[in-house]
């Protein structure tokens, strides 16, 4: 498959973002389609060259100029439709659920916390003190997400938790204005020994869409 | 006083974990949308695989941070 003469999308947004000289994958001008008070940006990708790494990069560089400026709902890197006309079908198809979603999350950024657990370097004696160590790290991770939420509580709308093979990845639904306080407080936080954190943000609230 | 064990990507000296953390969100957040063209190429597959090695190494690599902030604070730096 090539992907030749082909438009790719990058998120939709609310209203008329602002997209002066915004170039995506190619140096290609980014456009957008308007249907009902949303717009779809998307660029041509005519090359047919393989993707890559900065490729990607570039992507989320025309995410996070439009990102920073208010709430989107980005595609996923790469999706590619055919033509206009596409892209205009897919809006008014998905219009009311976008709508919904933005609307609801205008305000809103997602914040990551990635709570991993630090590997033993000591292989552990039998089956049974493998599992006893496994189960003991479950709960110690299980209090370490509580003990990391409860700073950010009143800075936090909704939560979600993925489990991980490091760990447990926490995503916060934010206000925008808070994400530096956000960070602060998590930044000092104490986890304890066993446990390192990261966080991350502010990103789109993809977690938090409409499923 | 910030803690050791957190690293606030995207801060100072947390530039490799925030591309890494750029590229899992663009190749794993988002929208899907259904019928559009699959594109299979060996560079997106590069992408994929580079994350999957770097991500698998992050704990790795966030042991090296605390490591290196250890030995900076010995040596009095």
């Amino acid at each position: 498959v090539t992907s030749s003469n082909k438009l790719l999308v990058y998120c939709v947004a609310e209203g008329s973002p602002q997209l002066t000289d915004l170039r995506g994958l190619e140096d290609e001008p980014v456009r957008q389609v308007e249907l009902q008070g949303l717009v779809l940006l998307y660029s041509d990708f005519s090359t047919g060259r393989p993707l890559n790494q900065a490729d990607a990069l570039r992507f989320h560089a025309v995410l996070r100029s439009v990102f920073d400026q208010q709430a989107i709902i980005p595609f996923r890197f790469p999706a590619f439709l055919e033509s206009e006309a596409e892209l205009k079908s897919h809006l008014q198809q998905n219009h009311a659920k976008y709508a919904a979603d933005l609307a609801r999350l205008r305000e809103f950024v997602q914040m990551e916390v990635r709570i991993s657990a630090v590997r033993e370097n000591n292989a552990p004696s039998s089956g049974k003190a493998y599992l006893e160590g496994k189960l003991q790290q479950s709960r110690s991770l299980q209090e370490a997400v509580r003990a990391i939420r409860d700073p950010v509580a009143d800075l936090t709308t909704d939560c979600k938790e993925r489990q991980t093979d490091q760990g447990v990845r926490l995503f916060t639904l934010t206000k925008r204005p808070d994400v530096a306080a956000f960070r602060e407080r998590i930044s000092r936080f104490q986890p304890s020994t066993g446990f390192t954190i990261a966080v991350s943000g502010p990103w789109p609230a993809t977690e938090f869409f409409h499923e | 006083v910030a803690s050791p064990n957190v690293i606030a990507i995207g801060g100072d000296g947390g530039d490799e974990l925030s591309l890494l953390d750029i590229l899992d969100h663009v190749l794993n957040s988002g929208v899907v949308i259904q019928g559009s063209i699959v594109i299979s190429l060996g560079g997106v597959d590069l992408v994929y695989v580079g994350l999957n090695v770097v991500l698998t190494s992050v704990e790795t690599a966030l042991r090296t941070i605390e490591a290196d902030q250890r030995k900076s604070l010995e040596s009095g730096k």
